[in-house]
């Protein structure tokens, strides 16, 4: 009976012993950071010899819910998928909708969506910073450090939006509300706020000895192999390949906006964490520009009856990386096809080559792995 | 009988009161609560979170014997596969070494509960040598590969860990030229060894930092790769014993680090009273090297097992020798003996 | 090089095997082609620099009776996205894989074999990926066609939209 189970079915902290002396250890789904899926590990001894990401635990088939929904009723179930980074994910589709439609948002609702989707790049990150450092054997101080900053932030979004999380506020044609009064200097007050506690982490975290020991040198990803393996987001960008869809592809009010990519060559663990932390100072920097460029006017058009386009490829920078959206439309107001394309799931798929190129220990598993940002619901769908 | 115990009573009034008060049992156990209770308001603290607050209204304090009492009502698991005897035995001994060990720590003077002059130092040192033995038969025992990892990562940490560790205590018994630790207490009179054994202090904090198994060396654990290593499979009361003999560990060590470098029970006088103005000093300075633990456990990330075998055995062990060939001259040779 | 210089080249080199295109904005570039050109299609592609694979599914045309299949690819050199498409037959969907082209779509095409049932030849690691393991394909079908039942999944309490 055994036997005939499926290797999926193995108790995690079953010896699974395979031919030639390696084992399986499977990280996950009950793993203390695994997350809602699974690493199945098989080392030899402390060395990895392959990776395997088992993603799948959280499908919820968004894109056939999608199908099967108007295109704003889509918006609701669509933030489900990465519940950090919801304005980014939504933004992908509402753009495809509205490109599909022939529209173009007023200026006022373009940036106060890139203010919204900024600062959805800074809790995400914020969040990705502190479970890299507990992979990689933190107290959960950093963790929770984080976890404390995204607070402020959360309310100046509740603030805009009404929610903290899933603000469904991003509508085909512009966004629902107005900025609420005051918001502004909440926002500046906040953005003053992060400025400080990125240094800290950069004191406490980033140029921390045996952070450096654990993580420089580790999982490096070089340029040829990020390029055709598909990463995606701050990733590829420390693999030397300067790719930012809101600077390459600029959508919203990126391309009235004037800011940096964060680019190394080094392509390790390392440089992956510390672009994180220096994309939140450039989000910072872009809100700051947007609330002062910020143009007055409407803030939502209205939706022609029928769509234009058949069919478009969008791409949004989401804080994981590039999340692309393929509708497809037979000209009623629903989809008929919507291939997601999210950065997790291209991340995934470099983590498990890793060990084909490079010595990787056991240890260095789940910090490699977190280094990437990785999100099983991202991934799922 | 009752006559007989009675008289051995009286006795050994001094001795029982050793082994079951200050500094044996109770002192253990309480000191042990107080630690872990520290622990969790200190890191809290620092985590930004305000760590246990309802039990006991005041900080907390009962929340510890919340937890114990919970596991101690839980179900004693024993895995199928393992072997069930060695099992339990060697997790229910785990606190016994480390325990026996402080049995020969001078609390205040000629205050101690096995009141033995000599090698106290190589026996304490030897001692404790005992308990990475266990943690082997604990995380073999259990029959899981976490455990059996977590076990091997303990023992290379361990010998990386311990050698220094012995080396340094050898430069502190050069400079007090004594086995003894009531007389390396007494030889700091004038001034504590981390002065001049301040190079052997630092091969002594970061080997006691691996000894006691916490970050950055809580390599064994390694919650976010072996679950939690050698210990992932006990349950209940087993895995509450296997908590206590953590913190014992810690204490121990704790002690050894401030009998050979902070004077052990030096101080100046309060009530008058050696004992009582001893084991205060003592307390005090104990509490003192265990905040400083904490603040290095939260602030560091996790070593590999490969690089912290190596800071052991490229730099630490040199280090250790040089710490002895210094004393030696500066002692021996400037100082004349 | 622009979309629409390119858009010439590929003209030029296959001919009336590419069926239709249409450029959008100046970083997009939609292209229908022959299924039988596929191949050759591909590996052109890598050669002019289009070496990262961003997106690959299928859709089911249930009406016309095929599927159409997608892949987008970016490049590093040019900085626009083809996205090129072809049909295959819906009742015997099978296409070669493209994995030693671009490495990077072994997971796309992973998912496309589970989600629409199109067969993969040649692809090295044909397991369920989002599916549980023991789904019953004969049963429940496939999800992402449009055959796909789904007042199955309709919960008691739920209505259908």
């Amino acid at each position: 009976m055994k036997d005939m189970l499926p290797y999926r079915y193995h108790p995690f902290n079953e010896i699974v012993e395979l031919e030639g002396g390696l084992f399986q250890v499977n990280m996950g789904p009950q793993h203390p950071i695994s997350g809602q899926g699974r690493f199945i590990v098989i080392t030899d001894g402390e060395i990895v010899y392959k990776i395997e990401m088992d993603i799948g635990y959280s499908h919820r088939g968004i894109e056939k819910i999608l199908e099967n929904r108007s295109f704003i009723q889509g918006i609701i179930p669509l933030e489900r998928m990465v519940m950090l980074d919801t304005s980014n994910i939504v933004m992908g589709y509402v753009m495809a909708v509205e490109k599909l439609y022939g529209v173009e948002p007023p200026p006022r609702a373009q940036y106060i969506r890139t203010i919204i989707m900024e600062f959805n790049r800074i809790i995400s990150h914020l969040y990705a910073l502190g479970l890299f450092a507990e992979s990689a054997g933190w107290n959960p101080a950093i963790f929770l450090w984080t976890t404390a900053d995204r607070e402020p932030v959360l309310d100046i979004l509740e603030m805009i939006t009404g929610a903290r999380w899933s603000y469904s506020f991003f509508i085909p044609g512009g966004v629902r509300a107005d900025l609420p009064n005051g918001v502004k200097e909440r926002i500046l007050t906040t953005l003053d706020y992060l400025e400080n506690r990125v240094r800290v982490y950069e004191d406490a975290w980033i140029y921390n000895e045996t952070f450096r020991m654990r993580t420089e040198g580790v999982g490096v990803l070089p340029r040829s192999k990020a390029i055709e393996w598909g990463a995606a987001g701050p990733n590829l960008r420390v693999s030397g390949v300067p790719y930012d869809t809101r600077k390459n592809e600029p959508y919203a009010a990126y391309g009235e906006l004037d800011f940096k990519i964060v680019t190394h060559t080094a392509g390790d663990s390392y440089r992956r964490g510390w672009a994180r932390v220096e994309e939140i100072k450039v989000s910072i920097d872009i809100i700051r520009q947007a609330i002062e460029n910020m143009p007055e006017g409407r803030i939502r058009v209205a939706l022609p009856p029928k769509p234009v386009e058949e069919e478009v490829l969008t791409r949004v920078e989401s804080a994981r990386g590039e999340i692309n959206f393929y509708v497809y439309t037979e000209g009623r107001d629903r989809p008929y096809r919507v291939k997601i394309s999210p950065a997790s799931f291209r991340n995934f798929y470099v983590i498990e080559m890793l060990p084909t190129i490079q010595t990787i220990r056991f240890a260095d598993v789940p910090p490699i792995i977190y280094s990437f940002d990785p999100w099983f619901l991202d991934a799922d769908r | 009988m009752l006559e007989w115990i009675n008289e051995f009573i009286s006795r050994n009034l001094v001795t029982l009161i050793k082994i079951l008060g200050f500094p044996g049992l109770i002192f253990i156990l309480v000191f042990i609560i107080f630690a872990v209770w520290y622990q969790r308001k200190y890191l809290a603290r620092l985590m930004l979170r305000m760590g246990p607050v309802h039990a006991g209204k005041v900080l907390g304090w009962l929340q510890l014997i919340a937890d114990a009492l919970k596991l101690l009502a839980k179900e004693i698991i024993v895995p199928r596969e393992s072997m069930g005897k060695i099992f339990l035995l060697s997790a229910i001994t785990l606190p016994v070494v480390p325990a026996a060990a402080i049995a020969l720590i001078p609390f205040a003077k000629n205050y101690m509960i096995l009141s033995v002059k000599g090698f106290t130092l190589p026996l304490f040192l030897a001692i404790m040598t005992l308990y990475p033995i266990l943690i082997v038969l604990m995380g073999w025992s259990a029959n899981n590969k976490f455990t059996i990892i977590g076990a091997f990562r303990s023992i290379y940490l361990d010998i990386a860990g311990e050698i220094p560790m012995i080396l340094s205590a050898i430069g502190v018994m050069l400079w007090a030229g004594s086995y003894d630790l009531q007389e390396i207490i007494e030889a700091q009179k004038s001034i504590w060894f981390i002065v001049p054994q301040f190079l052997g202090f630092i091969v002594f904090l970061i080997s006691y930092l691996a000894m006691i198994e916490k970050v950055p060396f809580d390599i064994p654990e390694a919650e976010s790769e072996l679950v939690f290593g050698y210990k992932t499979e006990y349950t209940g009361a087993v895995f509450l014993d296997t908590m206590l003999g953590d913190y014992v560990n810690l204490l121990a060590w704790a002690l050894l680090m401030n009998t050979l470098y902070f004077g052990g029970y030096l101080g100046p006088s309060i009530t008058g009273d050696p004992i009582i103005d001893g084991s205060i000093w003592t307390l005090v300075k104990l509490i003192i090297i265990i905040t400083l633990t904490f603040t290095i456990i939260i602030s560091y990330a996790r070593l590999r097992i490969d690089q912290a075998v190596r800071l052991g055995w490229n730099y630490l062990i040199p280090l250790g020798v040089l710490n002895i060939v210094l004393t030696v001259f500066i002692k021996y040779i400037l100082l004349g003996g | 090089m622009s979309p629409s210089e390119f858009i010439n080249i590929l003209k030029e080199r296959f001919g009336d095997k590419i069926l239709s295109y249409k450029i959008q904005g100046d970083k997009r570039i939609i292209v229908k082609i022959d299924s039988s050109i596929v191949e050759g299609f591909a590996s052109f592609l890598k050669e002019s620099g289009f070496d990262m694979p961003i997106t690959m599914g299928a859709t089911d045309f249930i009406k016309n009776k095929v599927f159409e299949i997608f892949y987008g690819i970016w490049s590093s050199q040019h900085d626009f996205v083809i996205l090129f498409k072809y049909d295959i037959p819906r009742d015997n969907p099978r296409i070669k894989t493209l994995v030693n082209i671009w490495s990077g779509v072994q997971k796309f095409e992973r998912e496309t074999w589970e989600l629409l049932g199109i067969n993969i030849d040649g692809h090295p690691n044909l397991k369920p990926l989002l599916l549980p393991e023991d789904w019953n394909y004969e049963e429940e079908g496939y999800p992402l066609r449009k055959d796909f039942n789904l007042k199955r999944y309709i919960a008691p309490w739920g209505d259908e939209s």
